[in-house]
Order: structure tokens, then sequence, then C-alpha cells
């Protein structure tokens, strides 16, 4: 699976403004990311190994494994994965329905815990860690958007936004700038005191993402939070994404489908029935906040 | 935290009014019941209370007969009597007595101005006023003398100056009772109804004529001695009263001839026995209205379990979710908890309004005088508060055990 990728030493810093519109629609037409090498030359992929030594791991996984025992059945939802994410990466998660993506962001999101194998988080391990150790680390480390937004309806999205600070034991007043820098940020700063039942699904999914970010939390995890949205608003969410993973350095890991939706990352990560069968780093992973079918 | 809690639980019941209504209903109707009934129960022992302090705690009453269980226990014996001579010899053989009264009484027809009433007419002893605590209206109050010379004089109580003297003065009227031409000379203050019917509805007259004049065919035994309807006895004091019992109790068994194995054909009642027999009824009254107020505040707080409960398998995304953002379990369970408390103390609280109200309803419309005590108030409300917190806890502990992720995929 990696014979196929260059490798490359660039750094993964790079200039997302230097990639010309025109450039977009082979790529996006193409089978996913890794396969832009064929199809252009001007496309560098490259393994990972590289940057391990320059860059932090935030995620660690070793051989986890879940099994669900449904009656007389055995069924093995992630077999053996291993999958290290550094600081400041952006993934994407990509494989067929059932294939145990879910399964990977919920342990790696610390809602759920492997059957077997080891999983390191910021260097510490999760399955040391008691169910109180567990909400503080979701709390504090991690911000999870759902593909469902998952927000309180009848209640005004600041008020969303302001969940997990409640949790954080942060005052009111506090409480409420924070929530409001994070809805301004996502682009909502006129939506503070709409309910979530009144907003868009585009709106209701920054209202998500807000509050996965007003923690500021180290890590973002995103299962399919463009899912429900038409391809338009998924750049929209996908441009929000480039832009944290940019300016504030936050490690992002979404699930996807979209392999559009996929181009825009830094990485992706394939999985089929359990099992990581390809990890792939784009060098010139496409802006998405500029491109012509993306744009708002 | 606590008050983060408070307030999403306030949101949360906002935000689901009708049921939060409906839910509480049940503990506001239990608690709303609960102070009403204990409010009456209250109202009527202090109501005896009064009744038997304003007529002396003092007071020790000889009546004919066996009484059954206490006051209005019923049939008191028909065959035997107390009579005057009885009467003499009490006052005679008692000591530690400071004054004492007897009465005759019976209905009798009253006429005046060819208006015919039914009035309950009482021969009395001229110190039956005192003996009695009973003040008098205007004019006066017959004497040993009038008692003495049989002296057909009368002494109404205001009700039946009401019903015949409308708009007249009765004093120095004439009347007629069973005929007999008597002399109006007093009108009693007023004493209001009292457990045994209107106080007012009488005429007094002096215990002689009664027996000599009025009633003459009803006045006496087969033996041919004089009837009386109660003795009464003040005694000096409180301490006293057990002794004096003891003492007329020794003197009619002889007087009567009673035999040792058989039971007093007569009843020595003392005020404050009659006050505490009166109190355990009532107390009985207000323990078992008050046991049937708390089952409806029991039923109140299943329901509030049950409201609960559904509130937690529907919000079961919700719990998800908070779990997902950092809620710790305990969090969870608090807010709850703390829901289901929140609003059966809402209920608890409009119920004591409720019940208060209830109360003065009660007192206004039925003219009886209803007690609300601060002790009851704080029970209910802190009962309702219990309410919450002990139907609360299983459906928030439900709440807080959920599995993150089972409760996020939940539809
Ligand atoms: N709670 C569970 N009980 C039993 N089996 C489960 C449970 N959760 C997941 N599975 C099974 O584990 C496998 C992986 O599920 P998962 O939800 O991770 O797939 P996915 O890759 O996210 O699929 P999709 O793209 O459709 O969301 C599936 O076969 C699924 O049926
Ligand atoms: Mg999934």
């Amino acid at each position: 699976m990696f014979g196929n990728l260059l490798k490359s030493k660039k750094p993964q810093a790079i200039e997302t403004n230097g990639l010309s519109d025109d450039d977009m629609e082979p790529h996006v037409n193409g089978n996913g990311v890794s396969n832009g090498l064929a199809s252009n030359a001007s496309r560098f992929t490259m393994n990972n190994g590289v940057s391990e030594l320059i860059r932090k791991p935030v995620i660690e996984t070793k051989g986890i494994t879940k099994t669900y025992k449904m009656g007389d059945e055995v069924l093995n939802a992630l077999s053996g994965v291993d999958i290290t994410i550094y600081q400041g990466d952006l993934v994407a998660i990509m494989g067929p329905s059932g294939s145990g993506k879910s399964t990977l962001m919920n342990i790696v999101g610390c809602l759920d815990k492997p059957t077997s194998g080891t999983y390191k988080l910021d260097g510490v391990d999760v399955e040391k860690m008691n169910d109180d150790q567990l909400a503080g680390i979701r709390n504090q480390k991690i911000g999870f958007v759902f593909q469902s937004f998952n927000l309180l309806r009848r209640t005004p999205s600041i008020e969303n936004v302001a969940q997990p600070l409640i949790y954080a034991n942060v005052g009111g007043r506090e409480r409420s700038k924070r929530s409001r820098e994070a809805l301004e940020m996502v682009g909502l700063g006129k939506r503070l005191h709409h309910h979530a039942n009144e907003l868009s699904g585009g709106q209701q999914q920054r209202v998500a993402i807000a509050r996965a970010l007003v923690t500021d939390p180290a890590i973002i995890l995103a299962d399919e939070p463009t899912g429900n949205l038409d391809s338009k608003t998924g750049a929209e969410i996908m441009c929000l994404f480039q832009t944290l993973n940019a300016q504030r350095g936050m490690t992002i890991i979404f699930v996807t489908h979209d392999p559009r939706i996929a181009s825009h990352c830094k990485r992706v990560i394939r999985i089929a029935d359990g099992r990581i069968i390809g990890d792939d780093v784009t060098v010139d992973f496409l802006d998405a906040c500029k491109g012509d079918t993306f744009r708002e | 935290m606590l008050f983060e809690l408070l307030k999403l639980a306030i949101r949360t019941l906002r935000a689901n009014g009708a049921r939060s209504v409906l839910t509480m209903l049940g503990i506001t109707i239990g608690v709303g019941a609960v102070i009403t009934l204990l409010a009456v129960g209250t109202g009527v022992q202090k109501y005896i209370n009064d009744q038997f302090s304003s007529a002396g705690t003092n007071l020790v009453a000889v009546q004919a007969g066996r009484a059954q269980r206490g006051p209005g226990g019923g049939g008191f014996g028909t065959q035997a009597a107390i009579t005057i001579d009885d009467y003499r010899a009490i006052v005679a053989g008692v000591t530690g007595v400071t004054d004492h009264a007897a009465d005759f009484s019976r209905a009798a027809t009253f006429v005046y101005n060819a208006k015919n009433s039914e009035v309950n007419v009482q021969g009395v002893t001229a110190s039956y006023l005192t003996v009695r605590n009973i003040a008098m209206g205007e004019g006066r109050f017959f004497e040993e003398g009038d008692e003495q010379a049989r002296a057909r004089v009368v002494v109404l109580g205001p009700t039946v100056v009401n019903d015949l003297f409308p708009d007249e003065e009765p004093i120095d009227k004439m009347v007629r009772l069973n005929g007999v031409p008597f002399k109006v000379i007093g009108v009693l203050a007023p004493r209001g109804k009292s457990l045994f019917g209107d106080q007012d509805a009488t005429a007094m007259i002096p215990l002689a004529t009664a027996h000599e004049r009025v009633f003459a065919t009803q006045a006496r035994t087969p033996n041919g001695d004089l009837r009386l309807n109660t003795i009464m006895l003040q005694t000096v004091d409180e301490k006293a009263r057990l002794a004096v019992k003891q003492n007329i109790s020794d003197i009619l068994r002889v007087r009567h001839r009673l035999p040792d194995d058989e039971e007093n054909d007569f009843t020595v009642l003392t005020s404050a026995e009659l006050i505490d027999a009166f109190g355990a009824v009532t107390g009985v009254l207000t323990a078992f209205l008050g046991a049937i107020a708390s089952i409806s505040l029991l039923v109140g707080g299943i329901g509030i379990m049950n409201i609960m409960l559904v509130s937690v398998t529907e919000r079961t995304r919700e719990i998800g979710l908070r779990k997902a953002i950092g809620a710790r379990s305990r969090l969870v369970l608090m807010q709850f908890l703390i829901e289901a408390m929140f609003l059966s103390l809402l209920g608890g609280i409009i119920g004591v309004i409720i019940g208060v109200v209830g109360a003065k309803a009660i007192e206004y419309f039925a003219s009886f005088t209803t007690v609300v005590q601060l002790p009851a108030v704080l029970l209910a409300v802190g009962f309702s508060l219990l309410v919450g917190l002990f139907f609360g806890i299983y459906p928030a502990r439900r709440a807080s055990q959920l599995n993150p992720i089972d409760a996020l995929r939940y539809e």
C-alpha cells in the first residue's frame, strides 16, 4: 500500500494558497488523496515516518481490538489497530461502512474502552484511568463533534457552547466570554441567542464545533461532521478545520466518506474490516477556504 | 456548580412546562391536603380546649347513668337517676369544693305574644352562672331568694331573644312556659355554638320552680325523689379533682345501694378528663386525616419517579452528550436529583399555599376555626423534598450510570 508513495523530506507546513483552483478538479475526481500521484505528478505524498522525528505524538494506539459479543457470534469491530497521531495533524479517516471508524474514534475520544491493546493520550495510559478521570480528559483535552450535532434543542447556541465549561468549573462571566469567542470563530457571532433548532444544519454543526473548541482542547475528533450536510456546507466546515489547524495548531481527526473532503487533509488513514489499510500524507492538500466548489 | 445545576433544572422544567405542572400536581394536592386537614384537626382540638376551659378546668360533673367510653359515647343508663338528695349529700360530704350547682332541664312550650316555640328550659340553682362561668348580658340573674320562693322568673339566652323578641326589649315582658306565666328578668351574654348545639338557645329558671311548677309531672322518680340532670362542683384546685371524684363516687354508691361487684349507675366527669378524652379522639382523627393525605403525597412521589424515569429515557442522548463533554457521573446524578427535588419542593410550596387557602376557605364557609401551624407547614415542605429525593434517586442513578456511547447511540 505504501509502496506507491513518494518519500519526501519536505516539512509538512505548506502554503495552501500556492495551489491554483484548476488543480482541484482532477484531484477531487480521483479516488482519493493517495491516487492523486498517478494523475498529477506535481502532487507529493509522503509516509509520515519522517515527521515522527519532528513532532510530538499525541495519540498512540498499539494493537487495539474491540470485540462485540452478539449472542454466540463474536464481532471484531477492530482487530489490532496501531496508529500514531502527531500534534498539529489534520487527519481524515476513511473506510467503508462498518469498517470500525466510529468504534476507533470513540476509543480515541475516551468515550469507549478497547477490548485489548494500549492507548496513550499525551503520553498517559488511558486504560489506567477511572471514569471520572476520563470525563476530565474528555472535558479538557478532547473536543468531540458528532455527525448528528447533538445540541440541546430549545437552548440558545451560546448556552450550548458553554456546557463543557460548566463541567470545567469555569465561572459564569468567563464562560459567556469564551463561548462568544468560540461562536465568533466559527462565524456565528450573530447567532448567539438563536436556539439550536432555529439554525440550519451547517450552522448547527458549527455550534457543535464551537462547543468542541470552547475548552481549547488539544484534539478535535469529529465522526462524519459533514455527513449530514451538503457539499458546500461541508466545505465550510472543512475550511474551519483547516483554519483551526493552521492558526491554533489543533490536532484534528475526522471521519468522512467524501474523497473531496479528505483531499483537504494533510493525512488520510484508510480502514477496512477493523484494520488500517492505508496511511498517507499529502503534501499539497487543498485549501478548503479557497476552492471554487467549496466557496461560501 | 450546584447553582448551575439548579439553573439547568429550572430551564429543563420550564421547557417541559405542562408536564412539569402535571407532575407537581400530585405533590401539590398531597401537601395541600395535609395542610388543610391538619389545620382542621388542630382547629377542632383548639376549639374543644376553649370550650372546656371556658367552663373552668376545675369542674367536676355528675350525671345519671353510665357513660360508655367517654364523652358522646352514647346511651346513659335509663333506670338510675340522680336526685336532689344526692346533691345535698354530696355537698354535705365532699371537701375541697368551692362552689356547686345543679340543673334539671327539659323542653317546654314557650309562648309570647301568641308566638309559640319549643325551648330547652333549664332549671338551675342560683350558683349556676358562677360555676359554669357564664356572663350576663342585661338585666339580672335570679338569686337564692327567687329559688326558695319558686319565683316565676326567667333569664333568656340570646337565641331565644332573637327568635321571640326580634325588635322588642324582652326585660319585664311576661311569657308562658308550659302555660305557666313567667317574667323575663335578664338576658345571658352570647356564648355561641358548642359541640352539643347552640348554647344560647336556652331559658333558665330557678331549679325549684322547674321542679314544682313547670315540669311537676316529669320531675319525680317513681320513689318520689326530685331528679337532676347534672350536679357540678368547682374544686379548689386541679389537684383536688381526683379526691373529689372519688369522694362523690363513694357517697353515691352508698346512697344508691350498689353492691361491690356492680358498676356505678352514675358518671363523674371532670373537665380535664373531657378535654383529654376529646383530645384523644381528635388526635386520632387528625392522625387519620394526615395519614390519608400522606398517601396522596406518596402517590405524588411515585408520579415524580414515573416522570423522571420517562425523562431519563427521553433525554438519554442528552445524558450521553453531557458525559461525552465531560460531565462526571456524580454530576449527572445530581442534575436529575436536583430536578426531581426542585419539582417536588415547588409542588410542596404551592401545596402549602393551596392548603392554607383551603383552610381559610373552610373557616369562612363553615364558620369554623382552623389553625395552620408552622411545624405542619415545615413538615409538609420537608416531606415533599424528601419525596423528591427518595423518588428521584432511582431515575437519577439510572441516568448517571448510562454509558456515554450507548446513550449517544440511543434513538
Ligand atoms: N454497540 C455495538 N454492538 C454490537 N456491534 C457493534 C456495536 N457498535 C458497533 N458495532 C459493530 O462494529 C462494526 C463497526 O462499527 P462502526 O460503527 O465502527 O462502523 P463505521 O466504520 O463507523 O461505519 P459507518 O461508516 O457506517 O458509520 C460494525 O459491524 C457494527 O455493527
Ligand atoms: Mg460511523
